[in-house]
């Protein structure tokens, strides 16, 4: 019985961690490239109201989000397994998040200023680019105007269960993951990628953790009166 | 629970920032030269709550990770330099720049760059832009001036005097950035340089990837009042949602303290 | 024994390699110069380790396209920084960096310039000549930033474009090699013709002959073909002192032959030209003229009265609209 009390404790933790967790997809639903959280949610959820004691586990949902027409010459969204890379000084980080700008010298940089990775190396535009004359192909490869200037680096994982988010929109991955190069990703240039948590649907597993939360509160009362009542018996009260 | 609070609260702030920014959009939707913002917005450093592999209950190992992140901040926001649609106006002081290119201007406050391409003459018959500032390289246009010619590649001309004989007077230079979209807005249609933009480059209209100076004609704002309508409502729901997960974080504890108290 | 303290020393060295010469020391010279194809790490830094394998892989790493002509390419320590750790090469502390805080690559001059394309394009006219007779095509603008490497065994091939304006023409002209199309650039020349004209080889003070000793003729492009055909000013009179290099126009002349004037009362020619005939008669002047002047001639036979203008000969012209009784 003892047993019981400290599964339901255990569940009542994950579920205010899954609660943490709707939380921050729903705080970017306006992200774009964000990925949402919490992927086998519905699983352990069903486990949770049945009074097992379950795990909160994350799981990233790399599912596409649509893809949203900005019109930035530099804003590329990537439909497809794939991930841009972002050379920083701790090693390369991955990203759907495709805002990307020039530098002060011209070079390909994230939001953040990092050097977006080329197949061959950074990405340099001619001074003399002019918005309208910058050329994205689906297959990542830029150009001005009648020039080839590089190629955006784009690859995919084969078991992507290993990202972790670090922010800013970036994924890290273990050193024993290597990724590939992306073969079936193609690059939209002028779109965003938007968010792919759906706000409704987040509601709607926000009312689940409500009630499966209050489900174990029950619980816990049930086995506190019936601890009552033993001790009452036991005590000879 | 309580962190959850504060990046539900992120939420809310991100989608309040959207909103603010599609109402000036729309503020704007007549100002010529505008271009419209976009808000860029990135998620908040997570914190790791356990490591893939360990034991999270008696016999239960996590197959992955889990992090929780802190929410959502902005990471920018952009203006969109997308070429506005020609108005034309027939005033021979207005000036659309069809193309890339800002105009330079002699503020007290240093030299700011437009695309507010309304411009008039002062008391001295300087060029200057409809808030009164200077014009970069200043053009002043002579007081028996019959009329003015403004070529694509910026050239005045002014007409004097009964022999209709055109004399160049100066010519309305471009600049352009690296990054156009790292210009700081400074209110007034002005935008100013910063590190992120790079340094400007002066050339002639019309050459080496400058815009091309049409005369008579303004440059409306590249605001589309549907676009932005949609994105309002979808921002306003956005928020509803994002505080009725405060609410209900707000009812679990309720509840629980019910129960335990 | 002694072999023993060798072997120690020895022991010693290989233990303290790895730890004070792993870190891969690079140094930034301000500004680098690199040659065509693609850029590497080597050709904008220098790289040291003594670890060789390492800084060979290092010096290896691609760092993009070469800078055109003219271009500059900057990078900066972090971008360096990230392009090392990026690719596995060494993490944060195992780099020192020495020099500048961003190297300047620029082309070393071997990249394409504009003369092939433009023997190119000259040829292409030269062939077609799609423009009216006797103009000579001239580049109206330098074209924009050329951002092409060095191309061996690149063919240019030319074709027209759509013209911008009358009295242009633009030449598409597409850069392959290997049957791979790499860039297009258009060339835009403008038609000009070719004009004659007299410029004074030194200062000819005025009054003074014009010689071939004093006056030159030179060709000079112009929009538009002269309406007149040139005539030598040699052996005429400057009106006026003119400084070396001036170009001599009819107005600076004193025309040096004899001006006949015609007198009140002077009998003169009256002359009347049309296509294909002449009609001459005798007329008596009634006022004072000079060339071109217009005066009043009493016919002798008709006794009419008629304008005429006085002709460089002294026979005068009459303004066949202008008689009156």
């Amino acid at each position: 019985m003892y047993d019981s009390v400290q599964a339901t404790a255990t569940n009542l933790s994950a579920l205010s961690e899954y609660y943490g967790m709707i939380t921050q997809n729903l705080a970017n639903a306006s992200t774009s490239g964000y990925k949402r959280q919490g992927a086998a949610f519905d699983q352990v959820l069903a486990q949770a109201v049945a009074g097992n004691a379950v795990a909160a586990r994350g799981g990233l949902d790399l599912s596409q989000g649509h893809l949203v027409e900005t019109a930035r010459p530099l804003d590329l969204a990537l439909e497809g397994k794939g991930f841009f890379v972002i050379e920083t000084a701790d090693g390369p980080l991955y990203t759907r998040s495709g805002t990307f700008r020039l530098s002060s010298t011209g070079q390909l940089v994230d939001y953040a200023g990092r050097t977006v990775s080329g197949t061959e190396g950074p990405i340099i535009l001619p001074q003399s680019a002019d918005s309208s004359s910058i050329h994205v192909a689906s297959d990542g490869r830029i150009s001005v105007g009648p020039q080839q200037v590089g190629q955006v680096k784009v690859v995919e994982f084969e078991d992507s269960s290993g990202l972790t988010p670090v922010g800013g929109g970036c994924y890290d991955a273990p050193d024993s993951t290597q990724p590939d190069e992306a073969k079936a990703t193609s690059v939209h240039q002028g779109y965003n990628e938007a968010s792919n948590v759906s706000v409704v649907e987040e509601l709607v597993e926000l009312i689940k953790v409500t009630r499966a939360y209050e489900a174990n509160l029950k619980t816990v009362q049930t086995h506190d009166e019936r601890y009552r009542n033993l001790l009452k018996v036991a005590s000879g009260l | 629970m309580l962190k959850a609070f504060s990046t539900a609260a992120t939420g809310m702030g991100a989608q309040q920032m959207i909103v603010d920014t599609i109402a000036n959009n729309l503020a704007n939707i007549n100002t010529a030269g505008f271009k419209r913002s976009q808000v860029d917005f990135r998620d908040l450093m997570y914190v790791k709550m356990r490591e893939a592999g360990t034991e999270t209950a008696a016999g239960v190992v996590a197959p992955s990770g889990f992090e929780i992140g802190s929410g959502v901040s902005p990471a920018s926001t952009l203006k969109v330099h997308t070429q506005g649609e020609m108005e034309n106006t027939g005033r021979n002081l207005d000036v659309a720049i069809e193309g890339d290119g800002f105009l330079s201007v002699t503020t007290p406050n240093g030299t700011r760059y437009t695309r507010d391409g309304a411009l008039r003459t002062n008391a001295t018959g300087q060029v200057v832009t409809s808030a009164g500032y200077t014009i970069e390289p200043s053009i002043t246009i002579p007081a028996d001036a019959r009329s003015i010619g403004i070529g694509k590649d910026g050239t005045v001309t002014v007409f004097t005097g009964a022999d209709n004989a055109g004399t160049v007077i100066g010519t309305l230079s471009l600049v352009r950035f690296a990054n156009p979209s790292g210009l700081s807005s400074e209110g007034g249609n002005l935008l100013s340089e910063t590190p992120a933009s790079g340094s400007p480059t002066t050339g002639t209209a019309g050459q080496n990837g400058m815009g091309e100076i049409q005369q008579g004609f303004l440059e409306r704002s590249n605001v589309q009042m549907v676009t932005e309508l949609v994105n309002l409502i979808t921002a306003q729901r956005a928020y509803e949602i994002n505080s009725r997960a405060i609410k209900a974080g707000d009812e679990m504890l309720t509840t629980a303290n019910r129960l335990m108290g | 024994m002694k072999r023993a303290w060798i072997a120690i020393a020895v022991a010693a060295l290989v233990w303290t390699a790895p730890t004070s010469g792993a870190a891969l020391q690079i140094y930034l010279p301000r500004t680098a110069q690199a040659g065509a194809g693609a850029l590497k790490l080597g050709d904008v830094c220098v790289v040291r380790c003594q670890d060789e394998k390492l800084s060979a892989r290092a010096a290896a790493l691609p760092m993009g396209r070469s800078p055109s002509a003219r271009e500059k390419l900057t990078f900066d320590r972090q971008t360096l920084l990230a392009r090392l750790a990026s690719n596995g090469i060494a993490a944060d502390d195992q780099v020192e960096f020495s020099g500048a805080d961003a190297v300047v690559v620029e082309s070393d001059g071997a990249g394409i310039g504009i003369e092939p394309l433009l023997r190119a394009a000259r040829e292409f006219l030269a062939r077609n000549h799609p423009g009216p007779d006797g103009c000579v095509w001239q580049l109206a603008q330098e074209p924009a930033d050329l951002s092409l490497p060095n191309l061996k065994n690149a063919t240019y091939q030319p074709r027209l474009a759509k013209s911008p304006g009358p009295n242009m023409v633009r030449l598409a002209v597409a850069v392959s090699r290997d049957g791979e199309q790499l860039a297009v650039v258009e060339l835009t020349f403008k038609a000009q013709y070719p004009v004659r004209q007299a410029v004074a080889a030194m200062d000819i003070p005025a009054g003074c002959q014009l010689t071939n000793e004093n006056v030159r003729v030179d060709t000079v492009l112009r929009d538009q073909r002269s309406e007149d055909a040139f005539a030598s000013p040699v052996g005429q009179t400057a009106a006026q002192s003119l400084p070396a290099g001036t170009v001599i126009r009819v107005s600076m002349l004193k025309v040096s032959r004899p001006t006949p004037v015609v007198r009140k009362d002077q009998g003169v020619t009256m002359r009347v030209r049309g296509p294909g005939f002449t009609v001459s008669g005798i007329g008596k002047a009634m006022e004072d003229g000079k060339i071109g002047d217009l005066i009043k001639v009493r016919n002798v036979d008709s006794d009419r009265v008629v304008l005429a203008k006085v002709a460089p000969d002294g026979a005068v012209e009459p303004l066949v609209s202008e008689v009156r009784k």
